[in-house]
């Protein structure tokens, strides 16, 4: 009787310990922010598992564990076609396609064909498979198709960079579908009513409301060596017709250098110079001996008021964070025509700020796009604080599902994707 | 006699004991109910718990959460009832079986000393 008892202790001891080790593995990731570094910022969700284990242990469903599974859609989306693909990869994979340095394009026969046209079906991007040496018509669409789930130019033909994410082995997108699933366990199962979304490798912005998408806009992000950090912060304020405070690291590499060349760029792109962040002493420019000036001394501070040559355009959307990072416009509109848009020093440069402004302000009556219009023309620094703080959620999302069930994969631009797998691989 | 006396004794203040044990359980949680009370050393006791530790460092992480989790069951057991498991053991090692379809390393290890230790305790059972 007695080691009766005792291997009852010993097997319930065992069951919640192994509760208590692996179901937070599923459901929140198995790390602590302490873990990730400058891999993630945000503080993960948090869940009380003595009183989950309680709740399923009186539960009367037929399968109580995957209640607590993160409820995001795109988790639930990248863990179909993480199975679809572990069944593919079981049964061999994808072929490689080698057309030994030739490109492929439509009217074209060769026998490297039949192998693409079985790469494309498994990865469902042409719904059948023929055993057709000819790239026809439905052929080069599902190449297009392929390289549209991939931000690669559309244009149907087989070669450089298509070719290339084309032959990345089915293993490797697994475990990019992985390192990506295991993101979503820590973000916030419901943010907000409304929030915003930047991911940053899709160089993409999304509006939510009642988590679905009510628009989304093309953003520029930070560019290597000046990384835009992964962190959440709320929207507290709207600067129309912003000065820029020059960054001491941008002054100092960047426009110093600049000056010292030609210092009529300081009245042309009206720079103003300060001796410190209070602003109250300028500095006239004639009495700084910019020729033996060593750019790296350079203590003051650099503020540039709203003209054609700021950075920062007409307006920004400050959430003050430590990091210094906010949401801006810019003069450089046509960086937004690029496909891969990481070119900023971290802050997240937008493609349609007045939208966000409008879209902001609508419950505020004195405001709308008119009235925003002619406060930017008016071309004086006004500060907008916002009744209603809005969520912004700043992310780092490699791959996901559309609302069409297509599956995307973008660069790893940061290398994140690397680092946490690197992490995973040492926690298990 | 007195040896059948102090063991009647023993059994009445157990049973006044099991009622208490109840209804804290009815309190606590209504479908996880135990009809009968376990001896002392039958009870899921931190001492125990650090028996357990001892024998799987593996779990050491997780020994907090473990003797809050029975202090707060009173010690009992949560996976049985009436030395029968409940559904809900079985299920755990099948979620666990299939932690790979959440892009997990299922701990293999970790599935075949469950589905042994049940599968002991059920042979015990069945030779009483």
């Amino acid at each position: 009787m007695k080691d009766k008892q005792e291997t009852f202790i010993y097997t319930d001891m065992l069951l919640s310990a192994a509760f208590f080790k692996d179901s937070q593995k599923i459901w929140r990731g198995h790390f602590k922010n302490d873990d990730l570094e400058n891999l993630w910022k945000i503080k993960h969700k948090k869940i009380k598992y003595g009183k989950t284990l309680d709740s399923i242990l009186s539960s009367g469903n037929n399968d109580p564990f995957t209640e607590f599974e993160p409820l995001h859609k795109d988790y639930k989306e990248l863990k179909t076609v993480l199975n679809k693909y572990t069944e593919i990869a079981e049964k061999g994979g994808w072929p490689a396609v080698n057309p030994q340095g030739k490109v492929l394009i439509k009217g074209d026969i060769n026998p490297e064909i039949i192998k693409l046209r079985k790469r494309l079906y498994l990865s469902e991007d042409i719904s059948h498979f023929e055993d057709n040496k000819t790239f026809d018509q439905e052929l080069e669409q599902a190449v297009m198709h392929f390289q549209y789930r991939h931000k690669l130019k559309e244009d149907g033909i087989v070669k450089g960079e298509t070719l290339k994410e084309m032959n990345i082995p089915i293993e490797d997108r697994i475990e990019q579908i992985t390192v990506n699933m295991e993101r979503w366990r820590w973000v916030p199962e419901q943010p907000s009513e409304k929030y915003i979304l930047v991911n940053i490798p899709e160089f993409k912005m999304h509006v939510f409301e009642k988590n679905a998408e009510i628009y989304n806009m093309k953003v520029i992000v930070g560019k290597s060596g000046a990384y835009t950090p992964i962190f959440s912060d709320q929207i507290e304020k709207i600067v129309i017709n912003p000065s820029w405070i020059v960054p001491a690291n941008i002054a100092t590499t960047e426009l110093v250098p600049m000056i010292k060349r030609d210092t009529s760029i300081l009245s042309k792109q009206n720079i103003e110079i300060f001796t410190d962040y209070s602003f109250t002493t300028m500095i006239d420019p004639d009495t700084i001996d910019w020729l033996n000036l060593d750019a790296r001394q350079f203590n003051y501070v650099l503020k540039q008021k709203s003209n054609f040559y700021n950075p920062l355009g007409h307006i920004k959307f400050l959430f003050p964070n430590e990091y210094d990072i906010y949401l801006h416009d810019t003069p450089s509109d046509y960086l937004f025509e690029e496909s891969e848009r990481n070119f900023s020093h971290g802050c997240i440069r937008i493609e349609d700020p007045v939208w966000l402004a409008s879209y902001l302000l609508k419950d505020e009556p004195q405001w709308n796009k008119k009235k925003l219009y002619e406060a930017i023309y008016r071309q004086e620094e006004q500060s907008i604080s916002l009744k209603k703080k809005l969520p912004v959620f700043i992310l780092y999302f490699t791959t996901w599902v559309d609302e069409k069930g297509t599956i995307h994969f973008m660069k790893d631009i940061y290398d994140h994707d690397k680092q946490l797998k690197s992490i995973l691989e040492s926690k298990e | 006699m007195k040896i059948v006396l102090i063991a009647f004794l023993l059994l009445f203040l157990n049973s006044c004991d099991s009622k208490k044990t109840n209804t804290y359980q009815r309190d606590y949680n209504d479908s996880v109910s135990f009809n009968i009370l376990l001896p002392e050393q039958n009870k899921i006791s931190n001492s125990e718990i650090k028996k357990f530790i001892k024998k799987h460092p593996e779990y050491q992480p997780y020994q907090k959460k473990l003797e809050k989790f029975y202090i707060r069951r009173d010690f009992q057991p949560a996976w049985s009832k009436d030395y029968k498991f409940i559904p809900q053991a079985q299920m755990l090692v099948n979620y666990l079986n299939h932690m790979n379809k959440h892009g997990l390393k299922t701990d293999s290890a970790n599935i075949l000393a469950l589905k042994e230790a049940i599968k002991k305790v059920m042979i015990r059972n069945g030779s009483e």
